[in-house]
């Protein structure tokens, strides 16, 4: 092996001319959910980027990024047509540290989510939080979240996506997450 | 079809279904020669190269070494050409000509139900597959008018499959219709 030291003074000048990184990796948060659930404009308020009233499918995913006091977050938004979930998802998913499973909330969508929890559940490592997220509260006929999670069987939190102020709490249910996830990784109490 | 098929290798439409995603809508080869590619595995992948990503920065052309491929959006649709190798600058007009002509050659056959429909979603289509079609429908109405032949082609249906939908969504309140160009009714979602 090449010590520091034998390395030519222009090489070692080169090397520690390259910031160090210092700071935690960044967390990979996957967005998953059937079509038009809501996933897209959940991935733009968490960046805090302008909301759209209109549907358009995402093409395979979108990747993007965003920071939370400290925290480097990047997020990777899934299509939600079943080619892509076949192709895509078994692709990108791995190595997230929490997958949020979006519904809108309806009774037969909660249905179809719960069958891809369960595709999703095979695809990544046990340490992967998985959440889900019952979007479209503010529209009638909704599902309570309590009832989606009697449902699907994991943490489920309330959400209306398409409205900015709900930024703090999606952003703050990530800190919380990936603090558990920390807690958990180092044996300590939570 | 109004152009020299020695022009093309071949022509593949790609479409959309808002449930399943890209599915090859119809291809033909026009030259026997030329490199063998697996439409159904290539051009999934080549959807999501055009389509993919950024949706203001999208590629008009990819070149293969063996061969190039031109693509043409039309809504959520893709029309592609498969050309030899060659300078593109000066034919890119031609190209879109011909792939517009497809497309509208498409959409007659398609508003005529001459299409053949074995993948239709009524083939095997469950109450399931109809109520998550109808949801899906309303959020693409949600602040926008779409035509009926538009909402058939995101859903791989028929005139009259996506007609008895609209019917049953409007029974329901949830969509009403806006206006009629011509024969064409539009739809928008109730706030």
């Amino acid at each position: 092996m090449i010590k520091n030291s034998q390395l030519p003074n222009q090489c070692t000048s080169f090397y520690s001319s390259i910031p160090r990184k210092n700071h935690a990796p960044p967390a990979k948060i996957s967005i998953i959910g059937t079509p038009a659930v809501g996933k897209t404009t959940l991935t733009k308020l968490m960046r805090g980027q302008q909301l759209s009233m209109k549907y358009s499918p995402t093409m395979g995913f979108n990747l993007g990024k965003t920071n939370f006091k400290g925290q480097n977050i990047r997020i990777w938004d899934f299509g939600g047509q079943k080619a892509y979930l076949r192709q895509q998802l078994s692709k990108y998913v791995h190595g997230s540290d929490i997958i949020f499973i979006v519904t809108d909330s309806t009774p037969k969508n909660v249905l179809t989510t719960r069958e891809l929890l369960e595709h999703s559940r095979n695809l990544v490592e046990e340490s992967c939080e998985i959440v889900a997220i019952a979007n479209k509260q503010d529209l009638p006929g909704h599902m309570s979240p309590k009832r989606v999670e009697d449902v699907l069987q994991i943490p489920t939190f309330p959400m209306v996506a398409i409205d900015p102020e709900n930024r703090e709490h999606m952003l703050g249910l990530i800190t919380t997450l990936m603090n558990h996830i920390q807690a958990r990784k180092t044996g300590g109490d939570y | 079809m109004n152009f020299s098929e020695n022009e093309l290798i071949g022509a593949a439409l790609i479409g959309f279904d808002m449930i399943e995603g890209p599915y090859i809508k119809w291809h033909r080869r026009f030259y026997e020669k030329g490199p063998e590619i697996d439409m159904e595995n290539f051009l999934m992948n080549f959807y999501l190269s055009f389509r993919g990503g950024d949706e203001e920065l999208q590629p008009l052309a990819i070149l293969y070494p063996e061969f190039y491929i031109v693509a043409f959006p039309h809504g959520l649709e893709l029309c592609c050409l498969f050309l030899y190798p060659g300078d593109l600058s000066n034919q890119m007009w031609r190209l879109n000509q011909i792939a517009t002509e497809l497309i509208v050659q498409m959409e007659s056959m398609e508003n005529d139900d001459e299409l053949p429909t074995q993948s239709s979603v009524a083939d095997n289509a469950s109450d399931m597959d109809y109520d998550e079609i109808k949801r899906i429908v309303v959020n693409l109405l949600h602040d926008q008018e779409i035509s009926t032949p538009e909402l058939r082609r995101y859903f791989k249906m028929t005139n009259s499959e996506i007609w008895r939908i609209m019917s049953q969504l409007e029974e329901s309140r949830a969509v009403v219709r806006t206006e009629k160009r011509g024969r064409t009714q539009f739809w928008t979602a109730v706030q």
